[in-house]
């Protein structure tokens, strides 16, 4: 029995997604639920299980191809028990011989073509046009023509990195030729491929500057009590949990604060109306090596500091090392980027489409401050002495850390941004305090 | 240079043959009162007397064969075969005797023949009056067959044929004898058999073609242009020998080919060239080889609507190129 595979709705919101490898050739056997391609879908990579055992026939899209939900993706050939059986051992000559008395083999009955150039066959006997017997026909995986082939060999061009102009993808030899005459420019840049992830977070990006505009504000947030705190408690905080303890987790509880009292920097715009989210659901942008992910911590409003500190290390983890599911990826309605972790001090974010705001953590540096408080580390020289006895400016050396936010200035103001900004530098400069 | 048809520039070109050289006869059925069924002969009886210009019986065989025999002896006959569908009581002597003498002498006995033969349908000839013969002779060795398009390159090759030394299977195509006008110069002028012409240049597939259907080509080819389409038309002029040179030349800059031709699609022209495609110039074929030919049946349907389903168009052979182009 012949079975089409399509590609699953895979999340509620999912509507499309990109084919991003094979992991079968046609004609391979497959194990029921063993993977069989690698799906992306939003930011994420998920495997696609077989439905049934049996026999690749033929893939229906290209790799990279991006599909929506319910795209056939492939025909298998199932199998029944016993055969099943016979095709798990490696006796190929047993299999096909079987896959013959079942069907037909050849141009006509697909049964067991493991090659490309069967399925061709199968396109030309179909495709007899009124002017030509089987001659164009069309080209469902790479096929290149001894003319382009010639060109690549002469010219010492990769195909894979050319695109195709002709019928159904194909390269032809005025793609080759176009590709050679960019090739003076070429020789001083290197074109390289986007991945899918690359092309998804292209997407978001162009939306987000397209559709939103959007407005910046930063503060300066005083985190020398923090710094001190987490210093004192950090390494019994990492043996009693077993997860180490970083400044995200007091900025995420800070910004749950600010968002629980500025609704509206835990928003969307739809047009009509503005929709103000009663759940928070944190973003937390992490860069990996293959692109920047953005993995949720759902109801994070819910956590104690111990319970982000977990999430958020779980989440890193899982994203490092390509493990995210969908619903890991899905739903933020405020994002925070840690940037601060490279070493930025300043950086300007653009708002994930469907959220009202994006606030990034910059790196923490020691700077001199001009304050009004004697504070522990304030610089001890005879001057500042002898000032001390009045309630007079003295200057200090502080830990500090700039904090930024890029918002939709459809959904609120520079004032409301601001409010929101004083709100969450006001919970970290006396996050000590508790 | 004066604009003239198909039939006006071959009877120029046998006249002025006949006129610088004795030795040229005209023979056939009806060549000589009449002047021919299509006029080819019209007042050579008067102007070059019975002695030259010979009325044959209805009688293929022996139309061919007296003039085989006449060339042996030092004559340079021009042989007419009224209609291609009749040509067949003849294939003895041309494919059996003049083909041979060469090869068979060493080289001493040569056949200076030409063979005249209008051919070819898309003129409600029906079953006995459109066939397309170029096939049988285009397998032969010995023969040389040559099917021009146009008023220029019929004068210049029949001049060159009749001035050959071996024998020389001319085809007219009927439909072009008065369609198809052009300059003719005045003056003597001989173009090479074996030679193929570009007449239309182009860059991204190559027609090649022969005869009427050649006419549909080059509409074909004009109306792409304004498509983005640039299309190379070849016409052939001698299939028989094929200018491989020419067609090689275009198919390895363009890399696509359409082989269109009027004559049956198996064993045809068209297929020789493909294969000469395939061997030679395989590494530059950016898709496959295609032929727009007519269909395999035995011979030119006498419906109306059946004749214009068999003949390759210019519409037909838009499609097939606007196809490869996509490709």
């Amino acid at each position: 029995m012949r079975v089409t595979v399509e590609l699953p709705q895979v999340g509620e919101s999912v509507v499309e997604g990109i084919v991003a490898r094979w992991l079968k050739e046609p004609g391979e056997l497959v194990q029921m639920y063993e993977p069989v391609a690698e799906i992306v879908t939003d930011k994420v990579t998920m495997e696609l299980p077989s439905p049934v055992s049996g026999r690749i026939l033929r893939f229906l899209v290209e790799e990279g191809a991006k599909v929506p939900v319910g795209t056939p993706l492939l025909e298998i050939e199932a199998l029944s028990g016993s055969e099943s059986e016979l095709a798990g051992d490696q006796e190929g000559d047993r299999v096909g011989r079987l896959f013959e008395e079942e069907r037909p083999v050849g141009p006509t009955g697909g049964g067991a073509l493991p090659e490309e150039v069967g399925e061709t066959a199968v396109k030309g006997a179909e495709d007899k046009g009124a002017s030509g017997e089987g001659a164009a026909a069309p080209v469902e995986k790479p096929w290149y023509s001894p003319a382009v082939r010639r060109l690549a060999r002469e010219h010492g061009i990769d195909l894979r990195t050319i695109s195709g102009t002709g019928l159904g993808g194909r390269v032809t030899k005025e793609d080759v030729l176009a590709a050679l005459a960019q090739r003076g420019v070429q020789a001083e840049e290197e074109h390289v491929k986007v991945t899918p992830i690359r092309r998804l977070i292209a997407e978001n990006m162009q939306r987000s500057a397209r559709e939103i505009p959007q407005a910046w504000a930063m503060v300066e947030v005083d985190v020398t009590g923090l710094v001190l705190y987490r210093e004192r408690i950090k390494e019994e905080f990492q043996k009693r949990e077993g997860v180490k303890l970083t400044y995200l987790p007091f900025v995420l509880q800070a910004v749950i604060e600010g968002l629980k009292r500025h609704p509206h920097l835990n928003a969307r715009w739809a047009e009509e109306h503005i929709v103000l989210r009663r759940r928070i659901h944190l973003g937390i942008a992490v860069a990996t090596e293959q692109g920047l992910l953005v993995p949720v911590i759902r109801d994070a409003d819910q956590l104690s500091l111990t319970g982000l500190a977990r999430a958020v290390h779980e989440l890193t983890q899982r994203a490092r090392q390509h493990r995210l599911t969908v619903e890991d990826v899905q739903g933020a309605t405020f994002t925070v980027n840690n940037t601060g972790a490279l070493g930025v001090v300043l950086s300007r974010p653009l708002v994930p489409p469907g959220q009202a705001g994006i606030l990034t953590m910059e790196a923490i540096t020691q700077r001199v401050v001009i304050s009004t408080d004697r504070a522990p580390h304030a610089l001890s020289t005879d001057v500042e002495e002898s000032l001390s006895s009045l309630v007079a400016p003295t200057l200090s050396v502080r830990y500090c850390m700039n904090m930024c936010l890029s918002f939709d200035h459809r959904i609120l103001d520079g004032a409301e941004a601001a409010a929101f900004l004083r709100t969450v530098k006001h919970q970290l400069e006396t996050v000590a305090h508790e | 240079m004066g604009e003239k048809s198909v039939i006006e520039a071959i009877r120029e070109a046998m006249r002025e043959e006949m006129q610088r050289d004795e030795r040229v006869i005209v023979l056939g059925e009806d060549v000589g009162a009449r002047g021919g069924v299509f006029l080819a002969t019209q007042g050579f009886l008067e102007e070059f007397g019975e002695a030259r210009v010979i009325d044959t019986p209805l009688a293929e065989a022996s139309i061919v064969g007296i003039a085989v025999g006449a060339a042996l002896k030092g004559l340079r006959p021009i042989a007419e075969i009224q209609f291609a569908d009749f040509a067949w009581p003849a294939f003895n002597q041309l494919l059996g005797e003049a083909a041979r003498a060469c090869y068979g002498s060493f080289g001493h006995v040569r056949v200076p023949l030409v063979v005249r033969i209008p051919y070819g349908g898309g003129i409600r000839g029906g079953l006995y009056h459109s066939q397309n013969v170029e096939a049988y002779f285009f397998h032969t060795p010995g023969i040389k067959v040559v099917a021009p398009a146009t008023p220029y390159d019929a004068k210049g090759l029949l001049k060159a044929a009749i001035r050959d030394d071996n024998p020389v299977v001319f085809l007219e195509h009927k439909k072009t004898y008065r369609l198809v006008r052009g300059d003719v110069p005045e003056e003597d002028y001989i173009l090479p058999l074996g030679k193929a012409e570009v007449k239309h240049e182009g860059s991204q597939i190559t027609v090649i073609s022969y005869g009427l259907v050649m006419h549909y080509c080059l509409q074909a080819a004009r109306k792409l242009t304004s498509e983005g389409i640039s299309v190379e038309v070849v016409d052939l002029r001698t299939l028989r020998p094929v200018d491989r040179e020419t067609v090689l030349g275009s198919v390895r800059k363009t890399g696509k080919v359409l082989i269109v031709h009027e004559d049956n699609r198996t064993g045809g022209v068209g297929a020789e060239i493909a294969a000469i495609l395939a061997e030679e110039a395989f590494e530059y074929l950016d898709a496959p080889i295609r032929r727009l030919c007519g269909p395999d049946i035995p011979t030119m349907p006498f419906a109306p609507t059946l004749e214009e389903a068999y003949m390759p168009t210019t519409e037909k052979i838009v499609a097939a190129l606007r196809e490869l182009a996509a490709y």
